[in-house]
């Protein structure tokens, strides 16, 4: 008997977050087991996005089956989807969609404070302590619109990491970062990977990025989504071979 | 011949009258669908995240109510002016001084307060409602809640419900008062014979307990048909900049269409209660 997978898409049709009338990529079969760190990658406009946002649930598949945590998302409650939601965190790509008419500091609070699992003065320290782990805590009372957008992603990241999660996805980071940032960004999330470890709380990260350079090494899992297909690299030299906008050549195959 | 081209000539015009009827009832269909799911959340997370909900309820307040105190007594001191002043006057005059309390009460406190309050609140807080839920959906924050397992009726509709609400009530009592209170001013200052406990009295005996209740319920449905319609505008669909003036203006059009006609629902109320 297989263990279950986090999330798992089967035949998956997938639209565009606006328009479900548009289906970006087809036939999409993919499996995110625990602790797997996947790094899905694509040119502009490929659907990546769109990917990772139909993989956690929030935009519904134009075709197929999704599962969460074993569970096919269309049979599920209300009650489920909510618990879902606090499960996987999810980090926006450009600005990280903050809400601007909440200052940083209350960006972070607010899923604290609507679940409601802390008390007003934990929920404050560790939303603090987020803000500082990842060099925000000086622009805590700031709006998000005094922050450049490399820095309001961050903002993302830590408002997704508020409540405890078992999967992140985490939408193109990189894209147009000075290459320090960029370095942080790599560094973060291989350390947060780590320290889920260690607590013995496996993370799964899925990241889309425009190529492969930085996560070589440091992920675990590849895939490509070229011709409006998913497909997923097994072998380290067609991940080694692979730039963006050079035509596919790796190998197209169901990952199931 | 000539049947037969009246009859080609009238079918464009029922072929678009009928696609204009169908919209109607599309929207309507949406509207009544996007009113029921805000109510089952309202009745089904009623004490859910207080510490996050009580404090936007709170600035809706602010926004919808407290900030349009000056625009509403301004508008209280004119109807009393305009209106109650010279009603009296002219009641007096012709010597009909006894329907002064049942011309008030039918006048302001039922109709004229209550519709005229809920256009001022429309013009102030529902289309800014619109404009902001709208860009909040553009900018892919709506998402983002949802991404944070925050339910957006919950977050973005249900205080603005209750807000409009208790705003458009509030609001509507004291512009009332207001009213009446510099209406038998005016009055006086035009001279007319008329005491202060007549006056009062006469408002008295043309109130009946119906009144406060028609009064608390209208007033409240009216801020909820405002909020529900402005936020379904700004929520339903992505809304390109170009598009804000023209959903905006629909969504004034429909919640004046709205309050108009739960008003003459209410005209049966008072007939038959």
């Amino acid at each position: 008997m297989s263990v279950s997978a986090e999330i798992e898409l089967i035949g998956v049709g997938v639209s565009h977050e606006d328009d479900p009338e548009i289906v970006l990529i087809r036939d999409v079969h993919w499996r995110i087991e625990t602790g797997e760190w996947w790094v899905v990658s694509g040119g502009p406009a490929s659907g990546k996005s769109s990917l990772l946002s139909t993989a956690a649930g929030l935009i519904p598949a134009a075709a197929g089956e999704l599962r969460i945590f074993g569970r096919e998302v269309v049979e599920a409650s209300e009650q489920e989807h909510v618990g879902w939601r606090r499960q996987i965190g999810f980090v926006f790509g450009g600005g990280g969609r903050l809400f601007g008419n909440l200052s940083v500091l209350e960006n972070v609070l607010l899923p604290l404070q609507y679940h409601g699992d802390l008390g007003p003065f934990e929920a404050l320290e560790r939303a603090e302590g987020l803000l500082e782990l990842a060099g925000l805590r000086a622009y805590a009372d700031l709006p998000p619109d005094r922050l450049g957008t490399a820095l309001q992603r961050r903002v993302g990241l830590v408002r997704a990491l508020s409540v405890p999660i078992r999967v992140l996805f985490v939408d193109n980071p990189l894209a147009g970062l000075a290459p320090s940032d960029a370095r942080w960004w790599l560094e973060f999330l291989s350390d947060l990977r780590a320290r889920h470890a260690e607590r013995n709380e496996p993370l799964s990260l899925v990241v889309s990025s425009f190529d492969f350079e930085g996560w070589l090494g440091r992920a675990s899992r590849f895939a490509v989504i070229a011709e409006r297909g998913f497909h997923r690299l097994d072998d380290p030299e067609a991940v080694a071979a692979y730039r963006e906008g050079s035509p596919f050549r790796g190998q197209a195959r169901p990952s199931v | 011949m000539s049947a037969a081209r009246d009859a080609g000539a009238s079918q464009p015009f029922f072929e678009s009258a009928g696609r204009r009827a169908l919209g109607v009832a599309r929207l309507f269909r949406e509207l009544a669908a996007f009113a029921l799911i805000t109510l089952a959340v309202l009745v089904t997370k009623l004490g859910v995240s207080r510490r996050v909900v009580h404090p936007l309820v709170s600035s809706q307040i602010w926004e919808a109510g407290v900030r349009l105190l000056p625009l509403i007594s301004f508008l209280g001191l004119a109807l009393g002016l305009l209106v109650i002043g010279q009603t009296t006057a002219l009641l007096t005059r012709l010597g009909a001084q006894q329907f002064i309390g049942t011309v008030m009460v039918t006048v302001v406190v039922r109709e004229l307060g209550p519709l005229l309050t809920a256009i001022v609140v429309l013009a102030r807080a529902g289309t800014a409602t619109v404009v902001e839920l709208g860009t909040m959906r553009a900018m892919g924050e709506v998402r983002a809640l949802e991404s944070l397992g925050i339910d957006p009726i919950h977050y973005l509709v249900i205080p603005r419900t209750l807000a409009l609400a208790t705003a458009v009530f509030c609001l509507t009592t004291y512009l009332i008062l207001l009213a009446l209170l510099s209406g038998y001013c005016f009055a006086f200052l035009q001279g007319v014979p008329i005491k202060p406990a007549a006056y009062f009295g006469q408002l008295g005996d043309a109130l009946r307990w119906q009144d406060f209740v028609l009064l608390g319920l209208k007033t409240s449905l009216f801020g909820a048909v405002i909020a529900v319609v402005n936020c379904y505008h700004g929520l339903a669909r992505h809304l390109a900049i170009a598009d804000v003036s023209e959903v905006t203006a629909r969504a004034v059009v429909q919640s004046v269409t709205g309050c108009v006609v739960l008003d003459a629902l209410f005209l049966v109320g008072y007939v038959f209660v």
